[in-house]
């Protein structure tokens, strides 16, 4: 493994805010989650992937939060997916808008594992952390969601709003050592 | 390899350093010339200099003991100015080109010590002379005791300024994480990497090689660092490898978690940029392997403290790595066939051995104890070291009794070697000592470490090679790899090293166990007189191994004197317990980057930049950043924007940002049962399209967060919680939730940062409002009464909420947009309010208007009040269980004695209140037995033109007309004050109603 290099020359990671998305909140209780999970592979065809895990479903993406809680990003406009869901969800679910609540960084490169390293708690090995993985953790003492978008690797880091100044503050210090190309709208696929 | 005639102690060839390039550093101002691949010290004790440190408490001369970590001497300050780093032990610290270090504890020289002239006093100076010493008076002991021993102490000076090196933290996650690269860590690291596993390799020193850097061993038929070398090639090809040099494994933590300290700038003056100074690693691992070896102990004997008496190994260590010899004429002093090996390598190196002394007799010693012809070799113990500045001859009392003296000008000594086991016990895991191996081992080791070499007490090269491998491979299987066995390299069989700890002296007193808290022999059995017999006690009392260096040179040696003078053995002495770290870390790299401004991250209202613009002054309340006071030029200071600001949501109206209330969306079909069972205050009978203010309580009968609940729809309802409660309180309603009623069909989702929020207050506020909805939209009382809620667009299409509530008073209202029309919708609140006299109020302004309503806020609700207390017992009449309910009944808080709360004006209008005064009264003396109560909250009334305060007195209901005294002995002021109903401002709330 290589070691930071003294004076970058060639950046070796790229940081750039994720295009905003439609982001809502699927929510469940222990009583409805079963139905809710029925509800939505019979609507989708996709099963409601488990705690830590992400999933392709139509225009959604699924991120499995907790065993009774989903994160969606759709490239839709908020209104359209609040619509669907609620229908999928009924009396099983609740839908909640976060599309305005939070923002969104991706982080690729050679360099994004070791930049990710100096906040991430958690084993962000490629064996370990595979691509689709999900975890809720903390960075530098900031909530996020953190997903592994691909084997480049990259990763979408997703921050409250109101941290969001503060975290890419402490993400763009964190890359400096290896060199950092800020990126206006990331490329990275969803 | 010989040494040169005259010119310094520096061999003429040899050694691990760069003789084609020379770095010059200074030494306490003078100049000096070094080598690349020498220490501090190394380099020092090249021009022939010892002494480099004076003691803590005597102020004797020191000299440099060891040539690693355990070094408890020759402490330096590296660095000047606000670089400054106190502390650093010379035999650590690579030299570099323009190296500047300072020796510590000496004034105004390390030459001429003023303070040396303790020695004549110290008698005065015994074991536990801080507590016989300093006891009273108690006053003394901020004033002239502290700061007397801390200038005395002389541990080296923080510089006191910003340090301007950066630090940063960093994770990192393998299955086999190796303590230490000498041979049984190489070992192990190779064993576990070739199976495929995630292997870290951590070592202390810039190099790989451990004991073997400062040997001349040999590794199948080759010098054994070609081994080395060649090993440490093979790990770092690996991509699943990292070897990390200048690190030390400081800690042990529950579920394999270890701190690594990595000192990264360690070998030039100024960090490469981008580069930290240091990098504490937080490393999880499945397995650990500690190879961290054993550190030589001191003989202890008078004045066994002079510079030129080294440990033998370190003497071994300099010759060899460093071309260095620490003496010429050098008596080996020992208790066991290592410090033999010393003997051998000074003559091969063309130092004069001048005797060699074994404790034991012939019979008892090992084969590696011989000696070329012509040795003098006497069995028996050194009695006394003599010199001034540097040791210049020894008295040696043989076996028989006889004492004779001989010259020399370094002693070379060894106690045995004592197993660095630090790790294994930072979990509490108990050491006893192993007679057979005569040196302290686990009592077992846990299952996810294991040890290999001389941690192990396997002192021989073979032992360490065989034992590493095989907890290498061991590892990797036992965590599911098919690791092969390594096929290791011939070496010499080992000669079994037997390492018997020294005999301690008789009662001298000048003859050191702890060299760097200056404890010696006579200081233990003093304190096993007066009755410090435990070891832990020891510790305690004489202070020995508490230095920095935590008894690396010591502990041992100290037991072995507590044992002697209790007549006890070593297997009934527990050793003293280590705790983390296992070397001084820097507070810096405690801190990595969050220091300053980014001691902890910033949380943003996403209307800021708008505040910013109208030139807000902001004040941290908890992570987020909130407009204090909008100044304007002209004020005088923050009361006056203050009052300005209050003045124009009481005649006009005014806007303030309140997006940090937390903010939780609650939905299923047991919403409503699960809201009554949280709260308690009634939720059942709030209808659609209402707000209420609503109590939450603990489950301990105390208020926890006040809020509103809006019932947006049959099964869905909007809470809103303080600023500073937002998290506990919805961590709460999810522990209810998730653990207290799993079964039922509740769902929550935080929302605070999807909405952000406005207060819009005063008595225009409704004509402010209806320019901003969609044309329509009636806002009238009959339509959008006080306690209303409910949806509304506004006039760019914006879907917002809108709730008809009022913390100042006036007829206000809050409007919700979304976070990303938070930005627009304040602009044109200022840009439609213009006409109106609309104007930004910020927490000041707050503040003062919910004080004048007699509202409480986190000063009141401070986790010690009730709802009583609070004057709030209404909103918790109802039938049914709640959390807290029944705790909230217990006669301590159900006391009418209890102080309740009551507003309070001073007597004379025109003094100032200050919170936290005590209420006494009148007459009554102003003391504790005497306190009725405190203010809580105070504000100057811009509306009644004089203070007012909120607080908590005992009968307050009773006591309205009163006077009673605000004791202020912290501000240093009283005020007389009369109890008053509260609110001070529109009793009858005929302004909310507008």
């Amino acid at each position: 493994m290589a070691e930071s290099p003294s004076a970058p020359s060639i950046a070796r990671v790229r940081i750039g805010e994720a295009p905003s998305l439609a982001r809502i909140d699927l929510v469940s209780s222990a009583r409805r989650v079963a139905a809710l999970g029925a509800a939505f592979a019979a609507a989708t065809g996709v099963a409601l992937p488990c705690t830590g895990r992400s999933v392709r479903a139509g225009e959604f993406t699924v991120l499995a939060l907790a065993p009774d809680r989903w994160q969606i990003e759709s490239e839709g406009p908020p209104g359209h997916a609040i619509a669907a869901l609620g229908a999928i969800a009924g009396e099983s679910g609740s839908v909640v808008d976060q599309s305005d609540g939070s923002r969104a960084f991706d982080v690729a490169g050679p360099g994004a594992r070791e930049v990710l390293a100096k906040g991430v708690p958690i084993d962000l090995d490629a064996a370990v952390f595979r691509v689709g993985d999900v975890a809720r953790t903390g960075v530098a003492l900031v909530a996020v969601t953190l997903r592994c978008l691909s084997a480049e690797p990259s990763f979408r880091i997703v921050v409250a709003r109101s941290y969001a100044e503060s975290f890419l503050e402490w993400l763009l210090d964190a890359g400096a050592a290896y060199g950092v190309l800020r990126e206006r709208h990331s490329a990275s696929p969803r | 390899m010989s040494a040169r005639p005259g010119a310094g102690a520096r061999l003429a060839d040899g050694g691990l350093i760069d003789r084609t390039r020379t770095l010059r550093f200074r030494f306490d101002g003078r100049e000096y010339a070094g080598h690349p691949g020498d220490t501090l010290a190394s380099a020092l004790l090249a021009h022939g200099v010892h002494r480099v440190a004076r003691s803590f408490k005597y102020h004797r001369s020191r000299g440099i003991l060891s040539a690693g970590f355990e070094e408890p001497n020759a402490l330096v300050e590296l660095g000047e100015g606000d670089a400054r780093v106190p502390n650093t032990p010379a035999t650590t610290i690579e030299l570099f080109e323009g190296l500047d270090a300072q020796s510590q504890n000496r004034w105004p020289s390390l030459r001429f010590d003023l303070r040396a002239v303790n020695r004549l006093f110290s008698a005065l100076l015994p074991a536990g002379f801080y507590y016989k010493t300093f006891m009273w008076p108690a006053a003394f002991w901020e004033r002239v005791y502290e700061p007397a021993i801390r200038r005395a102490a002389g541990l080296g000076r923080a510089s006191g300024a910003p340090d301007p090196a950066t630090y940063e933290r960093s994770y990192g996650f393998c299955d086999v994480l190796v303590v230490g690269a000498g041979p049984a860590g190489l070992a192990a690291a190779l064993g576990a990497a070739r199976s495929g596993a995630r292997v870290w390799l951590v070592e202390a020193d810039c190099r790989a090689g451990g004991r073997l850097l400062a040997e001349r061993l040999a590794i199948g038929g080759e010098p054994a660092l070609r081994w080395v070398e060649a090993t440490v090639a093979e790990l770092e090809s690996m991509p699943t490898v990292r070897v990390l040099r200048r690190a030390t494994a400081v800690g042990r933590y529950d579920g394999g978690v270890y701190a690594i300290l990595e000192r990264v700038g360690a070998d030039r003056a100024q960090s490469a940029p981008f580069e930290p100074r240091e990098r504490l690693w937080h490393v999880v691992a499945r397995h650990g392997v500690l190879a961290s070896g054993a550190i030589e102990q001191p003989l202890v004997f008078e004045n066994n403290d002079l510079p030129g008496i080294l440990l033998a190994g370190a003497v071994r260590a300099y010759a060899n790595r460093y071309a260095v010899l620490a003496g010429r004429r050098v008596v080996v002093a020992t208790s066991c066939d290592d410090a033999w090996a010393t003997a051998r390598d000074l003559l091969r190196a063309g130092a004069s051995v001048e005797a060699i002394v074994d404790q034991r007799p012939a019979a008892a010693r090992g084969p590696g104890a011989w000696a070329p012809d012509g040795v003098p070799v006497e069995t028996g113990w050194l009695r006394r070291a003599r010199g001034r500045d540097r040791v210049r001859a020894v008295e040696i009392e043989a076996a028989s009794g006889r004492t004779r003296r001989v010259a020399c000008d370094a002693i070379a000594m060894s106690g045995g070697w004592a197993p660095q086991l630090q790790l294994a016990t930072h979990l509490g895991e108990r050491l006893r000592w192993d007679g057979a191996a005569q040196c302290f081992a686990p009592e077992s080791w846990p299952p996810d470490l294991s040890g290999a070499g001389a941690v192990c007490g396997e002192f021989g090269l073979a032992a360490a090679l065989a034992a590493g491998a095989r907890c290498g491979t061991g590892a990797a299987r036992a965590l599911g790899f098919r690791a092969t066995d390594l096929v290791l390299p011939a070496v010499e069989p080992d000669r079994p090293l037997q390492t018997v700890p020294s005999r301690a002296a008789r009662a001298v007193r000048a003859a050191f166990v702890d060299w760097q808290n200056d404890v010696t022999i006579a200081d233990v059995q003093l304190a096993v007189r007066e009755g410090f017999a435990a070891s832990e006690h020891l510790k305690r009392y004489t202070t020995l191994g508490m230095a920095t260096d935590q008894g690396k040179t010591s502990s041992l040696n100290g037991l072995i004197a507590l044992a002697e003078a209790t007549g006890r053995r070593l297997e009934e002495l527990g050793p003293t317990t280590h705790r983390p770290p296992v070397v001084p870390v820097t507070i810096g790299a405690l801190a990595g980057r969050h220091r300053g401004r980014h001691y902890r991250p910033t949380r943003l209202p996403p209307a800021h930049a708008v505040a910013a613009d109208l030139g807000a002054v902001f004040v941290e309340t908890g992570p987020w950043l909130r407009a204090q006071v909008f100044p304007r030029a002209g004020d005088r200071g923050w009361l006056d924007a203050m009052c300005r600001e209050v003045n124009t949501v009481r005649r006009a109206v005014g806007v303030c940002d309140v997006s940090t209330l937390g903010k939780v969306d609650v939905q299923g079909a047991d919403a409503p049962e699960f809201l009554e069972r949280v709260y308690a205050s009634r939720i059942a009978t709030l209808a659609i399209g209402r707000v209420r203010y609503a109590l939450m309580r603990r489950e301990d009968g105390f208020v926890m967060d006040d809020g509103t609940v809006a019932r947006l729809g049959e099964r869905h309802y909007l809470l809103s919680t303080t600023t500073a409660g937002a998290v506990d309180v919805y961590r709460h309603l999810q522990y209810c939730r998730q653990v207290l009623w799993p079964d039922l069909d509740v769902r929550l989702a935080s929302v605070t940062d999807q909405w952000a929020q406005f207060a819009v207050a005063g008595p225009r506020s409704r004509e402010l409002l209806g320019r901003l909805v969609e044309p329509g939209i009636d806002l009238a009382d009959p339509q959008f009464p006080l306690l209303a809620a409910g949806s509304v667009r506004l006039g760019d299409g914006t879907a917002a909420r809108l709730f008809r509530v009022s913390f100042c008073g006036e007829l206000a209202y809050e409007l919700a947009v979304p976070a990303r029309a938070a930005h627009r919708t304040l602009e044109r609140l200022f840009e439609a309010g213009a006409p109106l006299g609309v104007a930004p109020y910020g927490l000041e302004a707050l503040g003062a208007m919910r004080i004048e309503k007699g509202h409480v806020a986190g000063n009141e609700i401070n986790g010690q009040t009730t709802a009583a207390d609070l004057g709030l017992g209404r909103w918790t009449t109802k039938d049914g269980d709640s959390v807290g309910a029944v705790l909230a009944r217990r006669p301590g808080l159900a006391d009418p004695q209890r102080p309740r709360l009551a507003g309070f004006v001073p007597v004379d209008r025109a003094q100032r209140l200050g919170a936290g005064a005590h209420l006494i009264a009148l007459g009554a003396p102003r003391d504790a037995a005497h306190d009725e109560g405190y203010l809580s909250s105070v504000a100057y009334s811009p509306t009644l033109g004089h203070w007012i305060g909120l607080g908590f007195l005992r009968r307050a209901a009773e006591r309205v007309g009163e006077r009673v005294l605000a004791h202020d002995p912290l501000r240093g002021r009283d005020a007389l004050v009369e109890v008053v109903e509260t609110p001070f401002v529109d009793p009858r709330g005929e302004r909310l109603r507008g």
